[in-house]
């Protein structure tokens, strides 16, 4: 992954006024705050990234720069698809898709059996486990899986324990490859990068 | 694979998730925003409805007037029927360049008029257990009619008085009884008014999944 020093938007090059506005910043992406925590989140040229949880598309318009291959972008509220939407008309490989991460059954006949490298996962949901368990179904053993969990989202109590709790549940169906807390950044959030069993 | 099918299709599911309550929301909007100030600036109240109406545009200021101005067509988003543009054209007739109204005094009463036609066209169960204004003030507290038909009737009970409940969580005081449908006459005229909101609030429940399924669902 290039440094931050690179220019971040194909639009935004050369333009140091839009540079600055867009640069990618950690406290706003999690994708970015594992990176800079020492993660190995890297993408190959040619990767296909299946996202869950898209939101308005802030972190895809980076992660668009880094490969070539497709980026299908789950979403289900229409106020930010609205968003993603209007960036995916001016980037070529992001391709939105307005429905629930549990509706694997639909995410499965868009797909149309491209073989997804990345398996991204951030839906702040209090069964954001049971989500991720479900789609992974869709993908192969060597696929990476990036997994940011907000344990508020799960109880209020206190975020230690419900940390170990989900760490407990992923241990049944996935291998843990690294993690790590995303703490000055992010409060109560931890980053798995994982593989299929 | 084409990238623009994707977009396509979004944007067609986009449109039907976009509803009609979101008119009705926008009204009572404004309505409480002239009962507190007769001369209040519409602008952000308006500038959402634009961008329900057209989601991928940016537009300035003096377009989003212009374009209420003028007959609008509506395509990409919220779908309006000629009787509901109408209902719009009673409002944008009276509005100014800087989208404060000529005459706020008479226009609370018809705004009220239209929020009433409205609601007893899409909600005419519902209209009947409670008035159609404490219906549109239910709604709108709660954000959308796909989110009021989730609650419990328990939870409807007490939209509006949720100071009033934490209150009652944290420092163990009374529970309180209603909230936004004490304003209801049928409540104000029982003598026994906890019981009559349980009531009530019972009835609604059924109601607004009746509404919805049969008649904004579609």
């Amino acid at each position: 992954m290039p440094n931050d020093e690179t220019p971040l938007l194909r639009c935004a090059e050369g333009n140091f006024i839009l540079k600055m506005y867009h640069k990618w910043i950690p406290e706003k992406s999690k994708w970015k705050a594992a990176y800079d925590k020492g993660l190995n989140v890297n993408l190959n040229l040619n990767d296909n990234v299946l996202y869950l949880g898209a939101s308005s598309g802030s972190t895809i318009s980076f992660i668009s720069k880094y490969t070539n291959g497709i980026i299908f972008s789950v979403e289900k509220s229409p106020k930010m698809i609205i968003q993603l939407i209007k960036k995916s008309i001016k980037i070529k490989n992001i391709f939105p898709l307005f429905c629930d991460a549990r509706n694997i059954d639909y995410i499965d006949s868009k797909l149309k059996n491209t073989k997804i490298n990345i398996l991204f996962q951030d839906i702040p949901s209090f069964d954001q486990v049971e989500i991720l368990i479900n789609a992974s179904k869709l993908i192969d053993n060597d696929c990476k899986i990036f997994f940011s969990l907000k344990t508020k989202s799960i109880s209020q109590v206190d975020s230690y324990d419900t940390y170990k709790l989900v760490k407990e549940k992923l241990t049944n169906f996935f291998e843990i490859i690294e993690e790590t807390s995303l703490e000055p950044y992010h409060k109560f959030h931890w980053f798995f990068i994982l593989k299929k069993k | 694979m084409n990238q623009e099918e994707f977009i396509i299709e979004a944007k067609n599911l986009i449109k039907r998730s976009i509803l009609k309550d979101n008119l009705i929301i926008f009204f009572t909007r404004v309505l409480e925003d002239l009962k507190k100030n007769e001369n209040s600036c519409l602008f952000g109240r308006i500038k959402d409805l634009y961008y329900l109406i057209n989601p991928y545009q940016d537009s300035t200021k003096k377009e989003i007037y212009s374009f209420f101005k003028n007959d609008f067509g509506c395509n990409e988003g919220l779908i309006l029927d000629d009787e509901e543009k109408l209902f719009c054209n009673v409002l944008f007739s009276n509005l100014r360049e800087d989208f404060i109204l000529i005459n706020g005094k008479v226009m609370k009463g018809r705004i009220l008029g239209i929020i009433k036609r409205l609601i007893l066209k899409y909600f005419p169960n519902s209209s009947d257990i409670v008035e159609p204004f404490i219906f549109a003030k239910l709604i709108c507290s709660v954000g959308g009619v796909d989110r009021l038909i989730q609650l419990p009737s328990s939870t409807i009970q007490l939209i509006g008085a949720e100071k009033a409940l934490f209150r009652h969580k944290s420092k163990k005081t009374n529970s309180p009884k209603y909230g936004l449908l004490y304003l209801s006459r049928k409540i104000q005229e029982n003598s026994n008014k906890g019981k009559a909101a349980r009531q009530i609030s019972n009835k609604l429940f059924i109601s607004i999944k009746l509404d919805y399924y049969q008649i904004i669902a579609q």
